[in-house]
């Protein structure tokens, strides 16, 4: 947080006209790692809430909460990135995205281990993400980004969800176990 | 018997006036004959034709029992049997007169001697018409002569029998005589008696007078050393008797006598015996023990020797054996007597230590009753020290209960602080919250963007500060804690030091209980003290006995080996010299037992050199 200067350059600068609110991301923790999503995309953050849990929903997703009127699937990123799970703590939050899939916006929770910081970034800083020979890795992440010596993982928000409310994707359940896939090895590349 | 007698006269022509008084007078004689004399008549052949009252009476016949018997009824049957009784009766039958001594048997068979003779009574012609025999009972004569004949005899064999004429010369002598001088009968027969005599003595004036007393008719006895063939020595028992004629006259000596030579032999041998007997046991008499029969003892005597000797042999070893045993009395008397005195000593050692302990012991009761004073007092400071540890313990809780309430604070202090981080967490929330409105805003939200990141810098501070606060807050925490755990721990310590208390109380009153012991126990061994003290004066008192009785029998043994000492026994080990007398030193009466601690000491001190000086001086005892 005392780190403003340098984040929110982009904000507090003088000519202004470099301020471009898709350049902002906001960043948060999982797994020691920090994540980024495009701020647009977010919607807002709130504290952690226990979702209703909704059967025949894939394990990543938690349930539901009913954010003012809207009822909001909220999914815990660990198990969507299948990584191991924690217990909630203080910290946890879950933040609220716009994820546009064909041609709908579904709002959806992210659970978190908590919330960093908002950076303004360049285009020009984002690294595409390495190819690995898997081209399906380009879909969940955006690139990565160098944020003082910190590596930031910038996620693609709508590759995070494909599926529709009741949680079963178009294609079967063939493809949520492809994008499982792909986002694991996408954390491995980042890993090495 | 008139015609005997006329058979006698033969036949007379002369007148018979004169024949009648020849007759009667021949009668006369016959009948004084036959009132002195035994007759009887026999036939020729031996048959009795009467016999006199004298024979009848010697005979124990009468008249009609013989009357036509045979002679031989007077004879012992064997000799009436042989031929010399036949011969006998032929020969008085041819008109030979026999005469003599005959054996005849009376009419119980007792023997009757009789001088008898065996007449012929001739007939005119000249022929033996009968015999006619006149005895008379020589029975007695016969008895005595026969009895004097066998004294003879008896003498004649058992003696050496030798006779001389007055003057001297040897008329016979016996054989025993012979043999024991040595000499055939031819060679002394005629010879003076002197040459059996050594020539010295014969030709002595002794020698003439004892043939002068002989000749007297005074019999000589004695022994008599007299000389055989060769000279060899004979000693004889003799008596030379000078036999009286029947006018008494000496007419001849005859001399008895025995070879003594051996029992004179005998006699030498005992004398020289009993001499060294003598000798040799006089000699044990005077003392000496070493002395033993030496010489050859005939075997009569050898008996005597060993015993002797083995008397003496045995004397002088019981006689060693009591001078060896009387000198280990001495000896042990000696050993005794040290003994006593190191027991002396000892005892008296046993009794200044006893004093000494007696002393100390006085003092012991005074140290265990303070001892027992402080242990009484010990309770007191331990209920004392109790109830401070109580209060300190009651102090302790109460500090307890004060950290207690710290940490409650403490804790609501965190709470408040957790409230607080959680509104700084819900602020910064809310300002990125903002700050995602602001940038969807735009331009417009530009200054709102400034301001969600003011809030949220404010609320990073207030995080941090609750943060801090609450580090503080556990640090405070933790030092509550320490101090809480030094509390306890200081309670724990008070409760160790109470229980500790309790545990002395607990020992200290052992430890008056074992005073109350040792007050009693040494009651108690100041009264065995005391006893010993008693028992160690009767020990005394016994060692005094005993160094007496040592003493006493140290001087018995002195004297059993001074009387001893009398015999010699030859080698013997050298005596130790009883000279030393093992000085038996003797307590006065006046033993002050109950001297302080003070003098015993020096007493215990000055025995040794006392008892150094003891031997071989008589010595007294200062009182000490």
């Amino acid at each position: 947080m005392t780190k403003a200067n340098s984040t929110h350059a982009g904000l507090i600068d003088g000519d202004g006209a470099a301020t471009y609110a898709g350049n902002q991301y906001l960043t948060f923790l999982l797994a020691g790692e920090e994540y980024g999503v495009e701020i647009l995309r977010v919607q807002e953050i709130k504290g952690w809430e226990s979702a209703t849990p909704i059967p025949n929903t894939p394990s990543y997703v938690l349930g539901v909460l009913n954010l003012r009127g809207a009822v909001v699937p909220i999914i815990d990123l660990r198990k969507r990135f299948d990584m191991e799970s924690v217990d909630y703590g203080p910290t946890t939050v879950i933040i609220v995205v716009k994820i546009r899939a064909d041609e709908t916006e579904r709002t959806v929770g992210l659970v978190v281990d908590g919330v960093a910081d908002v950076y303004r970034l360049e285009d020009e800083t984002i690294q595409p993400p390495p190819n690995m020979g898997n081209d399906m890795k380009t879909e969940s992440i955006r690139g990565l980004a160098t944020v003082e010596e910190k590596m930031v993982i910038l996620l693609e928000v709508d590759s995070l969800m494909n599926i529709d409310e009741t949680g079963i994707d178009k294609n079967g359940a063939n493809d949520s176990i492809v994008a499982g896939q792909e986002t694991a090895v996408t954390e491995t590349a980042i890993a090495s | 018997m008139i015609s005997t007698l006329r058979a006698l006269l033969g036949n007379n022509s002369q007148g018979t006036a004169e024949f009648d008084k020849r007759a009667s007078e021949h009668s006369a004689i016959m009948a004084a004959l036959s009132r002195s004399q035994a007759i009887i008549e026999f036939e020729l052949d031996g048959t009795i034709i009467t016999a006199n009252e004298n024979f009848l009476n010697t005979t124990g016949y009468s008249l009609e029992e013989i009357v036509g018997q045979h002679h031989r009824i007077f004879v012992a049957k064997d000799y009436a049997r042989s031929a010399n009784y036949r011969d006998f009766w032929q020969r008085l039958g041819r008109g030979e007169s026999c005469s003599g001594e005959y054996q005849r048997f009376d009419k119980q068979g007792r023997s009757v001697w009789m001088q008898a003779s065996y007449n012929a009574v001739l007939d005119a012609n000249g022929k033996t018409t009968k015999l006619i025999k006149v005895a008379s009972d020589v029975t007695a004569q016969k008895e005595r002569s026969v009895d004097l004949q066998g004294k003879l005899d008896a003498i004649n064999k058992s003696a050496a029998v030798i006779e001389f004429k007055m003057d001297g010369m040897i008329i016979t002598a016996n054989d025993n005589f012979l043999d024991a001088m040595g000499y055939r009968l031819d060679e002394v027969k005629g010879r003076h008696h002197s040459m059996f005599a050594d020539d010295e003595y014969a030709a002595s004036a002794e020698y003439r007078a004892f043939w002068e007393k002989l000749n007297r008719g005074e019999f000589d006895a004695g022994e008599y050393l007299r000389f055989g063939k060769g000279g060899k020595e004979v000693w004889i028992q003799a008596t030379y008797n000078p036999t009286l004629n029947a006018a008494g006259n000496p007419t001849k000596v005859v001399k008895y006598a025995t070879d003594v030579s051996a029992q004179h032999e005998m006699k030498k041998n005992i004398a020289s015996v009993l001499k060294e007997t003598a000798d040799v046991l006089s000699g044990v008499a005077e003392g000496d023990l070493t002395r033993n029969i030496t010489s050859e003892f005939p075997e009569e005597f050898v008996a005597l020797k060993h015993a002797t000797n083995a008397t003496i042999d045995k004397l002088k070893s019981v006689v060693s054996g009591i001078k060896g045993s009387s000198n280990s009395v001495k000896n042990g008397a000696a050993e005794i007597t040290q003994g006593n005195n190191s027991l002396s000593a000892r005892t008296e050692q046993q009794a200044s230590s006893l004093e000494e302990t007696a002393s100390s012991m006085e003092e012991m009761p005074s140290t265990v009753k303070q001892t027992a004073d402080n242990a009484s007092q010990a309770p007191q400071l331990a209920m004392t020290a109790r109830s401070e540890a109580e209060q300190g313990g009651a102090v302790v809780n109460d500090a307890v209960k004060a950290m207690q309430a710290i940490a409650d604070s403490s804790r609501k202090i965190s709470d408040i602080i957790g409230v607080i981080d959680e509104i700084a967490f819900q602020t910064n929330l809310l300002a990125l919250n903002a700050s995602v409105e602001a940038a969807r805003a735009g331009d417009q939200g530009r200054g709102f963007a400034v301001v969600a990141s003011e809030v949220r810098n404010l609320a990073g501070r207030s995080a941090t500060a609750a943060r801090e606060i609450k580090d503080l807050i556990e640090d405070s925490g933790r030092k509550v804690e320490e101090g809480a755990s030094l509390v306890n721990k200081s309670g724990e310590s008070l409760d160790s030091i109470v229980s500790g208390v309790k545990k002395v109380t607990d020992i200290v009153g052992e430890i008056a209980a074992a005073s109350q012991e040792q007050s009693a126990g040494i009651n108690e061994v100041n009264n065995a003290v005391i006893q010993l003290e008693e028992v160690t004066q009767q020990n005394a008192a016994l060692v005094e006995q005993a160094a007496a009785a040592s003493q006493t029998m140290g001087q018995q043994a002195e004297t059993l080996a001074s009387l001893i000492g009398y015999f010699r026994v030859g080698a013997e080990a050298a005596i130790p010299s009883s000279n030393t007398r093992m000085a038996v030193e003797r307590r006065s009466s006046a033993r002050p037992w109950t001297s302080t601690a003070a003098e015993a000491p020096s007493v215990s001190n000055d025995a040794p050199p006392q008892r150094a000086v003891a031997n071989g001086n008589d010595l007294e005892w200062e009182e000490f």
